[in-house]
């Protein structure tokens, strides 16, 4: 199975996007060293290769900075994969992972967490995993609201899709504006920083699920590429050369909640990665899926790394939220692929 | 029944040994949320006659686990929201970010009813009072 979709994954990609393939993991590498030698605790990371870091300096780098950098590389690929399967899926270069509706339901799960849980949980359930855990509680929520009216995601025609979509987010909105309004200041700061993104307070025990579930849905979902590029030559032609288009919209969704609502439960809201990374591996290399798709994980695990480290020091000892700067990054060129369509 | 008068002769033993203080206002799922300068979190700080380790920004704002290490905060003091829901505060107590500085290590929490610390009402004098003397070991 596995070396089957190598062996495809070599066929249908040319030799410069091989060449852009092996550019983007030495640079995703390299990020992940600068980001891990970077943060308000000052030492040399290299004392860690001649065993000369004292206890402390060994806890902050294996504890603390560690797990946040591979965390933050680890969505920013699942944030982006999805938005390119979702623009795939719906051939809609506007498709992003909060489109239909899966990131506002696991933001729904995770402000009731916050703005609720001394009100409603019992004390054993208090616990670091409560968060993450209603925030996918939320997500497939959302998920199997969307199955029972697309039934099955069959329906037909996209466009039911993304209003159902649209219905769910706008639903989503008022939930977590109702629980604003009721929230106490605490839990409104909680409530906001949280809506904005953050790889804080993350330890291993949280992330390591998270990240062994989120790259094997990634190397699962891969297998799909071929169909998507057929489906691209619109859904009748794609079903007459043997794409079973149900099959594939159910596994195109239901990996991308998956991946989206763990990363949404961890870091909270991360706008605009999802949307930009594919277009922006398209204007490079080109647009078959069997390269679109492993290159936008690569590119969207580099993003999110230096966004993070953007976070981390740019106004230490604070940290900025990480949303505000990827969206920061991602809305002028959101513009600007707006105009170019525009002229086109 | 503590007066002012008492507050703030305790209040100056304690400046005068420099005790470093942070105040967390919340961390769920997000870095701990701090108070800066201009927030009522610091002022409870110093009139309890501590020093709070982050007054290099204004307001409530989230920081770096890190950057909690570098700083090394002798106390934490927690406002907690729901007096009969200790078991949250232990989520914050028990967290690795804290068990490697000093208030960790000797268990330094201070944590007191959110309104009375916070609130800067009647109950404000008494919190302090109680606070002061519990950093002044």
């Amino acid at each position: 199975m596995m070396s089957k979709t190598f062996n495809r994954f070599f066929r249908y990609i040319t030799f410069k996007q091989f060449t852009i393939f092996n550019l983007l993991s030495i640079i995703l590498i390299f990020i992940i060293g600068v980001g891990i030698s970077i943060g308000s605790f000052e030492f040399s990371v290299l004392k860690y290769f001649n065993n000369s870091l004292t206890t402390l300096e060994e806890e902050v780098l294996m504890n603390i900075r560690f797990p946040r950098v591979i965390l933050a590389a680890v969505v920013g690929a699942a944030l982006s994969m999805s938005g390119a399967c979702l623009q795939g899926l719906f051939r809609n270069p506007l498709a992003d992972p909060g489109l239909i509706g899966v990131s506002a339901g696991a933001a729904l799960g995770a402000a009731f967490s916050i703005a609720m849980s001394a009100e409603f949980f019992p004390d054993f359930l208090l616990t670091p995993y409560l968060l993450p855990f209603s925030a996918i509680l939320g997500s497939a929520f959302v998920i199997s609201i969307l199955f029972i009216i697309t039934r099955g995601f069959g329906f037909e025609g996209m466009t039911y899709m993304l209003l159902a979509g649209i219905a769910i987010n706008a639903f989503a909105g008022v939930g977590i504006g109702i629980l604003t309004y009721i929230s106490d200041d605490a839990e409104l700061r909680g409530l906001t920083f949280w809506t904005m993104g953050s790889f804080g307070g993350v330890t291993w025990t949280l992330i390591i699920p998270a990240i062994i579930i989120i790259l094997s849905t990634i190397i699962w979902t891969l297998r799909i590429s071929r169909k998507l590029d057929l489906l691209q030559l619109g859904e009748s032609e794609a079903y007459r050369l043997g794409v079973d288009i149900k099959k594939l919209r159910f596994d195109i969704i239901m990996s991308s909640a998956i991946i989206v609502g763990i990363s949404v439960s961890l870091t909270g809201m991360i706008g605009f990665v999802g949307l930009v990374v594919p277009h922006l591996v398209r204007l490079f290399g080109g647009v078959n899926h069997h390269y679109l798709l492993p290159c936008s994980a690569l590119t969207g695990a580099i993003l999110m790394v230096s966004s993070d480290l953007l976070s981390r020091i740019l106004i230490q000892p604070a940290e900025l939220p990480v949303g505000l700067i990827t969206s920061a990054i991602g809305s002028p060129f959101f513009l600007w692929l707006i105009f170019r369509m525009r002229n086109k | 029944m503590p007066t002012v008068k008492q507050l703030k002769k305790i209040s100056a033993k304690n400046t005068k040994k420099d005790i470093k203080v942070m105040l967390i206002l919340s961390m769920q799922g997000t870095s701990p949320i701090v108070a800066g300068k201009e927030t009522s979190g610091h002022g409870f700080i110093e009139m309890i006659g501590a020093r709070n380790i982050f007054d290099s920004f204004k307001g409530w704002k989230a920081v770096t686990a890190e950057a909690i290490i570098e700083m090394n905060p002798d106390y934490i003091l927690i406002p907690s929201r729901d007096m009969h829901k200790n078991s949250k505060v232990a989520t914050i107590t028990e967290h690795p970010i804290f068990a490697k500085t000093t208030a960790g290590k000797n268990k330094n929490f201070v944590i007191d009813d959110g309104m009375a610390m916070l609130g800067f009402g009647t109950r404000t004098i008494f919190s302090a009072y109680d606070a002061a003397k519990a950093i002044n070991k």
